[in-house]
C-alpha cells in the first residue's frame, strides 16, 4: 500500500514530514500528498456533489489549500487525511449552497445492447435512485452519511469535521437514514418496513 | 444488513480520473504559500481557539489592576477598591500625592458652621422571598408538631403527610430516580394540601361564586377516570357537583378530626403542616 504512494522510488514519509517539506516549498512532497489523498477526496466530493467535474474541482481546491496553508498546518485530530477531508467536506457544502439543486430523476436511460444490459440498467437505476436520494438530503445530513458510512470516520471525528457535537451528529445520521429511506420508497425502490 | 445499506453500498464513485492528483499538485504549486506567523494567536484546528491564554489573561489582569490603581489615586481616595486600596495605601509615593490640597480661604470670609452629620436611615429588613417564607412557616409548623407529639396530642395531618412523603422518597430511591430530601417532599405535600383545602373551603363557602379557575383546579385533584366524567359535564352541573363534593368532604374531615379529639377545624392551623404560608 505504501509502495503505491511512493513517487518515483522516493521513500514514503509520514504526514508531518511531508507537510514540513511542502511548507518549505517542495512541490514533489505535494505530489506525494496529492497521490495519497486524492482517491479519498474524490470519493467524498463525488458522493457529496454527485458530479464528477465538480468533485475534481473540489479535489484540486483541497490540494491547493494544503499547499497554501502548509506552514500553519498542525497535526491534530485525524492527521492530514482528516484535515483534507474536513476541507473537502466544507468546500462541498459551500458549493451545494451556491448552486440550485437539479434532480436527475428525469434523465432517460441510455439504450444498451451489451449482453447483460438488463442487469446493468437495473444497477444503474439503483445507483441513480440513491444519487437522487442523497442529493435530496440537507447538506449536513449528507455529509454525516458520507463521512461515517462511506469514509468510516468515527462519530467524534465526523462531528468535529462538521463543527457539531456527537449527539447532534447522531441525530443527523438518524434523520439522514430516514430521509434516504423515504426517498427510495417514494421512487419505488424500497418497500415500506424493509429499510430498518 | 438492511436493504437501505445494500442500496448505499451500491453507490460507488467512478474511478478517479487519471492524472488528477498530478494536475492538482502542479496547479497548486504555482500559487504562493502563506508564511507562518511567528506567534499565531489562534489555533489551527477547526474550532480555532485562542493560543497563549496565560499571556492574554495575565495582560488583561494587569491592565485591570493598573486601571483600578489609577482610578483610586486620581479619585483622591473617594473610590475604594478592596485589594487595590491596600496596595495603594502601602506605597507612600502614591499615598502622598493623591490627597487634594485645600484651597486657602480668605480671612474675612465668614466660616460656615459645619453641617450636622446625617443620621443613618433605619435599615429596612430585607424582604423574604416566597420560598424563604414557606420554609420559615414549615419550620415553625414542624416545631409545633414536635411539641404536640411531646405533649401526647394527636397530629393526624402531619402523620399522614410524613407517611406519604416517606413512601414517595422510598419509591423514587428504589427506582433510582433523583430524590429530594424528606423535608423537601413533606414541604411540597403540605403546600399542595393547603392549596387543596383552601380551594375546597372557597367552593363550600359559596357555590355560586365558583370561577373557571376553581373548576380547573378541582378537576386536577380528581383521579383520572372521575376527571374525565367531571369534564364531560356542563358548567352548571360541574359547579353543583363541586359544591356538594366540597361540603361532603369538609364535613367528613371535621367528623374525622372530632373523633381524633381535635378541635373541629379544617386543616388545623395549630397542627402546622396544612397552615397557609404567610
Amino acid at each position: 500500500m505504501q509502495a503505491r504512494h511512493a513517487k518515483g522510488g522516493e521513500a514514503p514519509s509520514d504526514d508531518g514530514t511531508l507537510m514540513r517539506r511542502v511548507a518549505s516549498g517542495d512541490s514533489r512532497a505535494l505530489e506525494l500528498v496529492a497521490d495519497r489523498h486524492t482517491p479519498m477526496l474524490y470519493a467524498v466530493a463525488w458522493r457529496m456533489l454527485g458530479d464528477s467535474a465538480e468533485a475534481e474541482d473540489v479535489v484540486q481546491e483541497a490540494i491547493t489549500r494544503a499547499w497554501v496553508k502548509a506552514a500553519s498546518w498542525t497535526p491534530v485530530g485525524g492527521g492530514l487525511g482528516g484535515w483534507l477531508r474536513r476541507v473537502a467536506t466544507n468546500l462541498c457544502i459551500d458549493r451545494q449552497r451556491k448552486r440550485a439543486f437539479v434532480s436527475n430523476c428525469e434523465i432517460p436511460e441510455r439504450a444498451d445492447d451489451s449482453p447483460n444490459a438488463d442487469v446493468l440498467i437495473d444497477e444503474r437505476r439503483r445507483q441513480d435512485a440513491v444519487a437522487v436520494a442523497m442529493q435530496a438530503l440537507p447538506d449536513r445530513q449528507r455529509a454525516a452519511i458520507v463521512l461515517t458510512y462511506y469514509e468510516g470516520v468515527s462519530n467524534a471525528e465526523a462531528a468535529a469535521t462538521l463543527g457539531v457535537g456527537v449527539k447532534a451528529l447522531e441525530s443527523l445520521l438518524v434523520r439522514a437514514r430516514q430521509g434516504l429511506s423515504r426517498s427510495l420508497m417514494a421512487q419505488g425502490m424500497l418497500e415500506e418496513g424493509s429499510a430498518a | 444488513m438492511s436493504q437501505l445499506n445494500q442500496f448505499l453500498d451500491g453507490f460507488a464513485p467512478p474511478p478517479v480520473p487519471g492524472g488528477l492528483a498530478a494536475r492538482s499538485a502542479q496547479a497548486a504549486a504555482r500559487l504562493p504559500q502563506e508564511r507562518r506567523s511567528l506567534m499565531p494567536w489562534r489555533r489551527g484546528g477547526s474550532r480555532g481557539g485562542w493560543r497563549h491564554g496565560m499571556l492574554i489573561g495575565g495582560a488583561a489582569l494587569g491592565f485591570a489592576f493598573t486601571s483600578a490603581v489609577a482610578a483610586e489615586v486620581v479619585s483622591g481616595g473617594r473610590i475604594s477598591i478592596p485589594i487595590v486600596h491596600q496596595v495603594v495605601a502601602a506605597i507612600p509615593a502614591l499615598n502622598g500625592t493623591h490627597v487634594p490640597k485645600k484651597p486657602v480661604q480668605a480671612a474675612s470670609r465668614s466660616v460656615r458652621p459645619a453641617p450636622k452629620p446625617l443620621e443613618a436611615a433605619p435599615v429596612a429588613p430585607t424582604p423574604m422571598t416566597g420560598r424563604q417564607r414557606l420554609m420559615q412557616t414549615f419550620t415553625e409548623a414542624k416545631k409545633e408538631v414536635a411539641e404536640r407529639r411531646a405533649a401526647g396530642l394527636p397530629t393526624p395531618n402531619a402523620d399522614r403527610i410524613e407517611r406519604k412523603a416517606k413512601r414517595i422518597v422510598e419509591r423514587r430511591e428504589a427506582a433510582g430516580l433523583p430524590t429530594p430530601s424528606l423535608d423537601e417532599v413533606e414541604l411540597r405535600l403540605a403546600i399542595r394540601e393547603w392549596r387543596t383545602m383552601r380551594m375546597l373551603r372557597q367552593v363550600a363557602r359559596d357555590p355560586t361564586e365558583i370561577t373557571d379557575v376553581l373548576v380547573d383546579r378541582f378537576s386536577r385533584i380528581l383521579p383520572p377516570q372521575k376527571r374525565e366524567q367531571f369534564l364531560a359535564l356542563g358548567p352548571d352541573q360541574q359547579r353543583q357537583l363541586m359544591g356538594r363534593a366540597a361540603q361532603r368532604f369538609l364535613a367528613r374531615r371535621m367528623q374525622a378530626q372530632g373523633q381524633n379529639s381535635e378541635p373541629p377545624q379544617i386543616a388545623q392551623p395549630s397542627e402546622g403542616l396544612a397552615q397557609p404560608p404567610r
